[in-house]
């Protein structure tokens, strides 16, 4: 029961009982009086509440007018060098004093502000080129107020890199904020920072709001606000909280708060967020803030009918970031309020698990926004695994396990069709997650009911894509496990950033792990975009500076800041270059793949322009790989790095230098050698492409061609020079030129493939078989041990490793290569000529599954395909195809299979027997 | 007075000694009670991450409920699981397991009420979240539980006594109790042993003569009769078979035993196939039938 009723039940009682002893006319009369006396009393507050509101409002409303009145005769003073600094249409979406004023008493109306944001179609807003917070717009820099001074003349006045003492002092401050922070949130028995100033009525014009905020904050951080000013600003709650109220206005843009406040209980939502410094800071820091005015809007009508249980913080945070998150996600309000409605009835019945009740906003928004609103992420798909599933977090690392893998059901309807599935939904419901477990799916499947029986409970967990395969990962304690992987790669399927790569995600642990200082470093990149905001170019430098130093782990934060930088000191070399000095310093000591994203997405392509010496670079690439000991947090490719380095290089000499020079820094790292080999000949074979492409080959380019490959030749040899000593080494040679064989199986390159297998029979001898193998031959030459073999398997990371093996499969000493028939997918020989074929023998390293017919085909390009006439000769696990008959040519064979998929086993020779083509 | 409260406690003490003699402490314990013919009950629950559990253990074990008065009189553990457990708690839990560190295959959900032969084999389980309604239901779905192992108990007893086909026929009706695991027998699957991709190279008609014959000399279980026949269901649906055939079939398939899995598939494939193809033609099909 609420407060408010049993206070009216109280005054009704006491009402009757006070009416029953005034009046003669006993208890009826009694109570009519009373209730009449009461109903009175209850007006008479009523009134005065609401004229001392009205007085408060009109008191605020003439300091508005006030405030504003001073603003408009800076802003005359001024205007000439505002109009100068106009940094043009596409940003210029803040406030415009000039074609504001209603008329009517002299206040804004909400019609003026963010003039230039488009409705998507849906009804809402499109306020990302506003939301400067945000990964996108950081490419594009910050949006200035419109109605910002320029104060103190620091515009576009970017500052020296700050020598060590001010990068301590910087380091000091941060540190301060961190520990004050630290105790606030640490006091015993802490109330929540509430500070009620912007009232229900006070939001139908949040652009006053934010015009005052704005001048209030100013006001107290001067004319040249530095990282320490900053800090100790941000020391003090109040500050917070303006902060936070006035990063609220600019993110969800004042269209998008006047709109929610337009909403029933719009504003009482904002008053209430707005009072509250944990509730708005939580929102607007624990992750990314896209479309943040739909997700207020969402949090309005959540709030419209569940305003009774937002005094419980857990409702709160199931509230809020399911909100934000399907705003963000640009899912429907409908399904949001499913969502919501399943977490809140699942939390309130004591169905979660009690790791739940503990998460951060951060870990709920993985939670509470779980992709798919439908199917698995269904609230009744949800609800049947919430109760039928119900485990330990580490049970579901093995909860996959309780589907049977069917890629066909029972009735022979494959999965990837709605008739694997159908008759089941139809007859019990549209539970996907029982649907699945009674009658059976693949590696999607069983990976979603992992991953969804630990959402179901309020655990955070997600499933990831692997080449071919899908996979999922769920977290206990801090530590991201891996269920149902087979490979390397993942990429996340619920991303914060954008950013797929598993160490994206570790990342994101760490960040956010390191609360406090993750809160200080948020905050002051929030002060950094006010201070960008108000044309305070050089503070807001130096506080982009001041947040990354304090947290080197802020991904938003050092794209915000490169954006800002490309938008203001888009040619200072010396801030690019300490930038990219400082990601391979901070960063990259354990997060490699995000500092070679940062460098080669975001720095590189504004440095290298600027830094026309070679060797310069060179040095700086070198530093970087030197940081790289191993893979780091995790294996990552290097591959888009190197591009982004080599792209710096406009000559082929200059390419050629780049590779002497860099790359034998990685190639004497076991971890990187593999993936660096592979790159180099795909490199150099599209730089050959590329010499071939007018049509023609001409001399010159064979000449260009042969002699990019000797280089490279060379460096892969020096390089392996180093690699020879010890067992470890030799292992690790063994995968790097399995990495690299593997490229050149896949670029269909023949003579790679033939010279890094010879490569490794020279190397690593050991690895390979010792058959002998005793066989009939055919008529003619081997001609296939020249050529180059490929299977239809996906490999994993460990038989990438082996992939030299597979040349192997083509000499007489015998390899190993895994297969696959399925369809038109079976084994393919690539000769090196057209030839006429005499016979095929093949190998098996495991019985032969002989229910079905195996096949030849042939093909002089790999494209179109001919059936080879004849039938297999099977005998224990050799395979002969005889063609002396059949009259077959070309140079591609294949071998197929009929019927479904056969994939366990492997081949361990494959000897095509003919003789060129003499035309 | 005293003399006569104390003499009732004592008789009620004595009364209830075999209930409670049947509970257990550890695992090997309830193993040994178990021996050769009764069921051993265990029950796992969520111990300290799973509140619903530890309601459920509280209001449905704890106290006194039709459940709680059926597992007493059974031989009965209680096995706290815990999450990310201390050293205690992993200690706690391994000396009631017997120095088992998990709990016996086949269980997916806690509170879980899993039902255990002597022999540490896992029969079945009562863990749906709709069994855990309340205690009058787990109960209710328990005693069906315990009243199937105790008749394949029997039946597999009077299998093992006998020979040849009498001994094949009580083996086939115990297999036919589907809610109780008869251990070391595995589950035939069309998908995954061949059948499927045999059926495809064959007529309907053939296809319908080869899953008869199967059936009829194979040793089969209900649901995997029912499986079998999804097979040639499937198979026909593809080639197009007359929808008269695929009622029949799909009826067939569902009559076995309308609450298996594809029962319930069964049912669906007539809505979604069956019916609707009949609605769109009724004569031809009332024709075809007529010639059926």
């Amino acid at each position: 029961m609420s407060s408010n009723l049993i206070k009216l039940l109280v005054t009704v009682v006491v009402a009757i009982f006070v009416g029953y002893l005034c009046h003669p006319t006993g208890l009826v009369g009694g109570m009519v009086v009373g209730i009449f006396r009461m109903h009175d009393d209850m007006i008479a507050a009523v009134n005065a509440e609401k004229a001392e509101y009205d007085r408060k409002l009109a008191e605020r409303r003439a300091a508005l007018a006030n405030y504003r009145k001073q603003l408009a005769e800076e802003s005359k003073r001024n205007a000439v060098t505002i109009v100068d600094e106009s940094v043009g249409d596409d940003w210029d979406v803040g406030f415009d004093d000039t074609q504001a004023d209603d008329g009517d008493d002299g206040s804004l109306t909400s019609s003026g502000y963010l003039d230039d944001t488009v409705d998507d179609g849906n009804g809402f807003a499109d306020s990302s080129s506003f939301m400067v917070g945000d990964v996108a717009a950081k490419l594009y820099g910050i949006t200035e107020d419109k109605d910002a001074q320029e104060v103190a003349k620091q515009t576009d006045v970017v500052p020296a890199v700050p020598d060590s003492a001010a990068r301590n002092e910087m380091l000091s401050a941060s540190r301060k904020l961190e520990r004050t922070l630290t105790s606030d949130y640490n006091k015993p028995r802490r109330k929540p920072y509430t500070n009620d100033e912007f009232l229900e009525p006070d939001w139908k014009n949040p652009g006053d709001i934010y015009l005052k905020l704005a001048g209030r904050m100013m006001s107290k951080l001067g004319s040249k606000p530095t990282p320490r000013t900053v800090c100790e600003f941000l020391e003090d709650p109040a500050n917070r909280l303006d902060l936070a109220r006035y990063m609220l206005i600019r993110k969800a843009t004042v269209r998008g708060i006047t709109e929610v406040a337009e909403t029933r209980m719009g504003p009482s939502l904002l008053a209430l967020l707005s009072s509250d410094l944990d509730w708005l800071s939580n929102i607007l820091y624990s992750g990314p803030t896209d479309r943040l005015d739909r997700g207020l809007k969402y949090l309005s009508s959540i709030y419209a009918r569940y305003s009774e249980d937002m005094g419980d913080i857990v409702v709160r945070r199931i509230a809020a970031t399911t909100a934000m998150e399907f705003a963000r996600e640009g899912w429907p309000e409908q399904n949001m309020m499913e969502r919501f409605a399943y977490y809140y009835t699942s939390y309130r019945e004591g169905k979660l698990n009690k790791i739940f009740d503990t998460l951060q906003y951060w870990e709920t928004r993985l939670v509470t926004g779980n992709r798919g609103y439908s199917g698995w992420g269904s609230p009744q798909s949800l609800a049947w695994q919430r109760d039928n599933v119900r485990l330990p977090v580490e049970g579901y690392l093995g909860a996959s396990g309780q589907l049977v893998y069917r890629l066909r059901n029972v009735a022979g309807d494959s999965v990837f069709s709605n008739d694997y599935l159908a008759p089941y939904l139809k007859a019990r419901g549209n539970v996907t997650a029982r649907a699945h477990r009674d009658i059976g799916g693949v590696c999607g499947a069983c990976s979603h009911y992992g991953a969804y029986g630990a959402l179901a409970s309020g655990l955070p967990a997600m499933t990831m894509g692997e080449p071919g395969h899908c996979a999922y990962t769920v977290r206990i304690g801090n530590d991201w496990r891996k269920g149902y992987s087979i490979y390397w790669q993942h990429s996340m399927h619920k991303t914060f950033w954008g950013m797929h790569d598993w160490e994206f995600l570790i990342l994101m642990q760490d960040l956010y792990t390191d609360t406090y200082k993750t809160l200080a470093a948020d905050q002051l990149s929030a002060a950094a975009e006010f201070l960008a905001a108000r044309r305070m170019t050089s503070s807001a430098i130096q506080c982009y500076d001041a947040s990354l130093t304090c947290q080197p782990l802020n991904w938003p934060v050092w794209l915000a800041y490169a954006g800002y930088l490309a938008q203001k000191g888009k040619d200072n070399k010396a801030r690019w270059k300490e930038l990219s000095e400082r990601v391979t310093a901070t960063l990259a000591d354990k997060f490699h793949n995000a500092a070679a994203t940062l460098q080669a997405r975001y720095i590189y392509p504004q440095l290298l322009p600027l830094m026309p010496d070679l060797k310069e670079r060179n040095k700086l690439y070198v530093a970087f790989f030197k940081k790289c000991k191993d893979y780091g947090v995790h294996t990552w490719d290097v591959a888009p790095l190197l591009d982004a380095q080599l792209a710096g290089c406009t000559t082929d000499k200059d390419k050629l230098s780049f590779m002497k020079e860099v790359l034998p820094h990685l190639l004497t790292k076991p971890a990187f050698s593999g993936a660096v080999l592979a790159w180099g000949l795909n490199t150099v074979n599209n730089m050959s492409d590329t010499a071939a492409d007018d049509g023609k080959v001409s001399e010159a380019a064979i000449a260009k061609e042969t002699q990019l490959q000797e280089e490279f030749s060379k460096i892969i040899m020096n390089s392996m020079k180093r690699l020879r000593a010890g067992k470890k080494d030799n292992d690790a040679t063994w995968a790097g030129l399995g990495e690299a064989i593997d490229t050149a199986a896949k670029n269909g390159d023949t003579r790679t493939f033939q010279a890094i297998g010879k490569l490794a029979m020279r190397k690593c001898k050991e690895h390979f078989p010792k058959h002998r193998f005793k066989f009939r031959p055919f008529k003619g030459k081997v001609v296939s041990a020249k050529g180059l073999i490929t299977t239809a398997t996906t490999l994993d990371a460990n038989g990438v490793k082996q992939s030299c093996l597979h040349w192997g499969v083509l000499q007489k000493t015998g390899g190993s290569i895994p297969i696959k028939f399925e369809g038109n997918s079976g084994i393919v020989v690539k000769l090196e000529d057209v030839n006429d074929l005499t016979g095929v023998i093949a190998l098996f390293g495991c019985t032969i599954k002989n229910d079905r017919p195996f096949y030849l085909q042939s093909s002089e390009d790999g494209q179109n395909w001919s059936n080879i006439p004849g039938k297999a000769q099977i005998e224990g696990s050799t395979m002969r195809f005889d063609l002396k008959d059949a009259q077959a040519s070309g140079r591609f064979i294949r071998l197929l299979r009929e019927g479904d998929k056969w994939d366990s086993g492997s081949i361990i020779g494959f000897y095509v027997y003919g003789k060129p083509r003499k035309s | 007075m005293h003399k006569f409260l104390f003499s009732w406690l004592a008789v009620a003490w004595v009364a209830l000694l075999p209930l409670q003699a049947a509970q257990v402490h550890s695992f090997n314990d309830g193993l040994k009670r178990a021996g050769d013919d009764k069921p051993f009950v265990m029950f796992c629950y969520g111990a300290n991450y799973d509140q619903y559990s530890e309601q459920v253990y509280e209001k449905f074990i704890k106290r006194n409920t039709p459940l709680s008065r059926m597992v007493k009189r059974e031989v009965f553990l209680v096995v706290p699981v815990y999450q990310q457990p201390t050293d205690n708690q992993r200690k706690e839990f391994e000396k009631v397991m017997s120095g088992r560190r998990g709990v016996p295959g086949g269980i997916w959900s806690y509170p879980c009420l899993a039902v255990l032969d002597g022999k540490g084999n896992f029969r079945g389980a009562v863990q749906s979240g709709e069994d855990f309604e309340s205690p009058e239901k787990a109960a209710e779905a328990l005693s069906v539980l315990l009243e199937d192992f105790r008749k394949q108990q029997k039946l597999l007893e009077r299998a093992g006594n006998s020979k040849g086909n009498k001994s094949q026929e009580l083996m086939q009706e115990a297999l036919n109790i589907s809610r109780v695991n008869v251990p070391g027998h595995g589950t035939f699957d069309p998908a995954n042993n061949g059948l499927g991709e045999k059926l495809q190279l064959m007529d309907i008609v053939t296809a319908n003569a080869h899953v008869r014959s199967l059936i009829a000399n194979g040793k089969f279980t209900l649901i995997e009769r029912q499986m079998i026949l999804v097979a040639l269901a499937g198979h026909m649906r593809r080639k197009n078979a007359a929808v008269h055939r695929m009622r029949a079939i799909y009826t067939e398939i569902r009559n076995i035993d309308p609450n298996s899995i594809y029962g319930a598939y069964a049912d669906g494939a007539l809505q979604l196939w069956v019916i609707p193809r009949e609605s769109e033609k009724p004569a031809a099909a009332a024709a075809e039938e007529t010639k059926g």
